[in-house]
This record gives structure tokens, sequence and C-alpha cells, in this order.
């Protein structure tokens, strides 16, 4: 229960970063804690058996899906920070407060 | 359910991935034409594969995979109807750089889609609604221009953010239930369990699922990337992800992992955002003087009568899937006849009075505008009759008819909006036979063949969904599109 408890901290920390920092790339870094804090809690769930139901874990099926969300989240911040490169090259920028082209 | 084995389930994926490999090498030696024929071939391919595989029952292979019945059926419009569209955006592609890598990532769009559509598996929904993502930030940001780039961080940023509760949503699930993601095992896990980390995990993952969609109150991406994004990009991204992950939605929360939750949550949470977009997407849409971001708005104000099917249940599956079918063609049309307009009137700022005269001057793009509009609305004789009829009917006899009825509301007033589009096409705007300007093309236009020759053949389908079941029936509908 601590693991879940230290996992949701851990979201909760992300989701405020990207809710209000104004730097895209501490945005993409508080996006990379959220993913971070979920991987954990997966394979901390994993390696530490607290399964309610009590199926067996076999075959390193926690591992691979950790490693598996691990890659994932490699190639988001690969796209997220090519974005940012080609908002820093068009706006001369890359606070999220001084992009107002478009509506919302 | 019986199993079938994970390579036949996968198969239209693979033959489309072909498809994508070929423009890939072709995009290499710079035969950018080639390249689109490459992924449009595959992606038919692979859809004619998925349509083979519709009369069985449908099987769960591996644990991983869901194929047959409706679950191909499915795939094999969405794949489909990616290769229209492709070959649609054949005039566009071959005038940009990098144009055939953009069409072989458009086929990895549409691959990722049909596999959202077949998953059973967490992680494979996962992995390919991130493949699917991805491609789609890269899909809007090849515009190049200011608001294409802002429009593609915004998708991304609040994409992410979603992704990160799926992937929470998924490792309590995992954890607490399962050891494992496939649904085979997490609905053995949960059977008989109804605790609050359950309740979690299904907001969690409902609420990832939602800003996929673009459902109010996740809808603010939406617009910004539709509108600035190329219009033949979005008429591959407005609707097939829609149709393929409210497909996953309603067989993972009515069939497959959650039938253990409350239904009444279910129902107040997905009947909450069916309302809430529905209204905002209707009157949100009857603001706008932009005529993609019209669309954009229209969209949401669809997923809106889409998310009615999850509140009913299982059953409503199969309406809902005619429903995003119906809606997913018409919505290609529509922006492939923005771009075609755009190739036409190189001045068109996007608006929709700008679109004055379009319906008489140019009458095939008008008439596949007619249709497609005709379609959003619910006119009988298109598809999106059907969709609607199906949907709202079924609300009403499972006795939400208070969600039927707001459904009713909104698509009566989604006709300012739609007959606007019509209204500047045809009754407004220079008199051909007055002033030529508008008519003749300027000596430098090439107009964009692929785009509006691809609206039409959607324009037949819509129409022979629309009329077809006059004098056959609907119970065709049913057998196709069961699910069991």
């Amino acid at each position: 229960m601590n693991l879940l408890v230290v996992a949701m901290l851990l979201f909760s920390v992300g989701l405020y970063g990207v809710l209000t920092r104004r730097d895209l790339v501490a945005v993409l870094a508080s996006i990379e804690v959220m993913l971070g804090s979920a991987t954990l809690l997966l394979v901390g769930l994993g390696a530490t058996g607290e399964m309610i139901a009590g199926t067996q874990v076999g075959g390193g099926t926690v591992e691979a899906t950790g490693v598996m969300i691990i890659v994932l989240a490699a190639a988001e911040a690969a796209i997220g920070l090519a974005l940012v490169v080609a908002v820093a090259r068009r706006f001369r920028t890359t606070r999220i407060d001084e992009l107002t082209g478009v509506k919302g | 359910m019986e199993t079938v084995s994970l390579a036949s389930a996968f198969a239209p994926h693979i033959v489309a991935v072909v498809g994508v490999a070929l423009a890939i090498m072709a995009d290499a030696f710079g035969r950018r034409a080639l390249a689109v024929f490459g992924a449009s071939a595959g992606l038919a391919g692979g859809a004619v594969v998925a349509g083979i595989a519709h009369g069985r029952p449908a099987a769960i292979s591996g644990d991983l995979a869901v194929s047959g019945a409706g679950f191909s059926v499915v795939s094999a419009v969405v794949l489909g109807l990616a290769a229209v569209v492709v070959i649609g955006s054949l005039g566009w592609l071959r005038s940009t750089p990098s144009g055939g890598g953009l069409a072989a990532l458009a086929a990895v769009v549409a691959i990722a889609a049909a596999a959202i559509a077949q998953g059973a598996d967490l992680l494979v929904l996962l992995i390919s609604l991130e493949a699917m993502a991805v491609g789609g930030y890269a899909l809007v940001w090849s515009a190049r221009t200011e608001a294409s780039t802002e429009a593609a961080l915004k998708f991304f940023v609040q994409g992410a953010v979603a992704t990160s509760l799926f992937v929470l949503g998924l490792a309590i699930l995992f954890g607490m239930y399962g050891a494992s993601t496939s649904y085979v095992w997490l609905r053995a896990g949960m059977a008989g369990m109804t605790a609050p980390p359950v309740t979690t995990a299904f907001v969690l993952i409902a609420v990832a699922l939602a800003y996929k969609l673009g459902a109010f109150p996740f809808h603010s991406w939406a617009p910004d990337a539709f509108e600035s994004a190329p219009p033949h990009a979005s008429a591959l991204l407005a609707g097939i992800p829609k149709l393929a992950v409210v497909v996953a939605l309603m067989f993972l929360f009515t069939r497959a992992v959650f039938p253990y939750i409350d239904p009444t949550i279910a129902l107040w949470v997905f009947g909450a955002l069916a309302v809430a977009s529905m209204a905002f997407g209707v009157f949100g849409g009857l603001a706008q003087r932009s005529y993609t971001r019209m669309l954009a708005y229209s969209g949401i104000a669809q997923v809106g009568y889409a998310l009615v099917a999850p509140a009913l249940g299982a059953p409503a599956m199969m309406a809902v899937a005619v429903l995003l079918i119906a809606y997913a063609a018409a919505a290609a049309v529509a922006y492939l006849i923005a771009g075609y307009v755009r190739s036409v009137r190189p001045e068109w700022d996007g608006t929709i009075a700008g679109l004055a005269g379009v319906g008489r001057s140019h009458p095939l793009a008008g008439a596949a505008l007619v249709v497609a509009m005709f379609s959003l609305v619910g006119m009988p004789l298109t598809a999106g009759f059907w969709g609607k009829f199906l949907v709202f009917g079924m609300a009403v006899s499972a006795g939400f008819w208070w969600l039927a009825l707001v459904g009713v509301l909104a698509s009566v007033v989604s006709f300012g909006y739609y007959g606007a589009v019509l209204k500047a096409a045809y009754f407004e705007g220079a008199d051909p036979g007055g002033q030529g300007a508008a008519d003749s093309p300027a000596p430098e236009t090439t107009p964009d063949v692929p785009a509006v020759t691809a609206a039409c053949v959607l324009t037949l389908v819509l129409l022979g969904i629309g009329v077809a079941p006059l004098f056959i029936g609907l119970r065709w509908v049913a057998t196709l599109l069961s699910f069991a």
C-alpha cells in the first residue's frame, strides 16, 4: 500500500508540473515523471507480490510490461522533444505563455 | 469464444505493414507517387484480408487480440477508408517534401487504429493508441505552419497526459487483479470483486480514452489540430481514430473487463460525457467561421452521440459502429473537399463564407459536400441517418429517452452549421453566368483531382449504406456487425 501512495504522490507531482510549468522542457519532464510513477507502481507491485487476487506472476510478465512502457515513454519523449525543437526554431521561445497563435 | 492463431488475427495488419515498408523504400528513392500507391495498396490489401475474416465468430487469439465478426468488419472499414483517403491525398503528398514518408505515417496511423479495434489486452491497446497518437502529432505538424506547430505541440502535451493516465490505470489493474494485462486474465482476477481500485482504474482509463476521442471537457486540442493540419491529414485523423477507440472502449467497458463495475457509475460517467460533448460541440460549431474548425467542433458533438452507447451497455456496440463508420466516411469527405477547394481557390481563407459558389462552379465537389453534410446531420437516405436511428432508438428502448432527446435536439441545432456550408456553397457568391473570376480557375492552379475522386467514392458509399436498408432491411447490419 505504501507503494501505491508513493506512486500516486509522484503522479500528482507530475500532473501539477504539467498544469503549472510554463516552460515546454519542464512540461516534458513532468510528463516523464507521470509515466515513471506508473511504471514504478507496476514494477513495484510485481516485485512485492502485493496481488489481491493472488494470481502467480510468472515468466517475467511484470518486467516485460515495465520495459515496454519505458520504451513507449522514450518514443514519446523523442517526438515531444522534436516538437519542442520545431517550436523553438520557429518561435524563438519554449515558453507556453508566449505561444498564442491558435485559439484553444 | 473460440481461439484463432495470433498470426491470423493480425493478418490484416501484417499485410498493411508490407505496404508501409514499400512506401518507406519508395520514399528513400524519391518516388513519392509510388510510395503513396504502395501505402494505399497495403491498406486496401489489409482491408480485404480483414473483410474475409468477418464470417468467423469473434475469437480471442493468444489472450492478446480479438478477431472475426464485427471486430474484423471494423478493421476492414478502418483500413479500407484509410486506403481511399491516402490515395485521395496523392496530389498533396506528391507536392510535399517527404510526402512519401507522410503516406507511410498515415498508413501506420490506420494500422494502429485497426489494432486498437481488435485489441484484447491493455498493453496492446496502449501501444496501438501510442502509435496512432505519435503518427497523428507528426501529421498535424506536417503543414509546417506556425499554427500547425503549436497545435501539434498542444495535441502532444494533452495526448501524453492521457497516456500517463492510461498507464496508471493499467498498472493498478495489472498489479491488483491480474498479474497480466490481458482482458481474459484481468477478468479472471477481478471476478466477484468490486473494490475502489477498480473504480479508480475505470475512471483513469475512461478519461484517457475520452482525451483520445476529444470528448468534452477533454477536447481542447481537437479544433486547433484539425484546423491547422493539412486537410487531407484531418480527413484521416478526424474519423478513423474515433471509430477504433469507441469500439475498443465498448469492448473494454461493456464486455471484457469492466462489467464488474457498478453500471450506474458507467451510465453517469458516459452519459454525462455524452450530453456535455453534444451540447458543447453543437454550440461551439455554431460559433465558428472557419470551415475545418467547425468540422472539428461537429466531431466533438459526434463523439457525444457515440458516447451514448457505452451508457447503454454491450448490445449498443453494433449501433455505435454504424454511427461512427458513417461519421468517419462523411468527415473524410468533408475534409477532402476542403483540400480540393484549397487547390482550386488558393486565395481561400478557410472560412465557411469563403466557400461561396463552390457547389455551382465545381459540381462534383458540391455534390460530395451535400451528401457529407446531410449524412453528418443524419438525414434519411444517407448512412448518418441509420447510425443515429440505431443509437437513439436503442437509448429509447433501454429507457434512457433523455439521452436520445438531447441527441435529437443537438442534431437539429447542428443543421445550423452544416446548412450554413450548403447555403454558402450553393446560394451565395458570384453568379456562374455573371463574373467568370470564381469559376474559371486561375492558370497556375491545379485542381486536386485525387481528393475529389476519393470524396466522390466515399459519397457513393454513404448513399449506398443510406439507401440499401430500404430494400433489404436492417437485419444484414446486425449480422455483419455482430460482435459476439
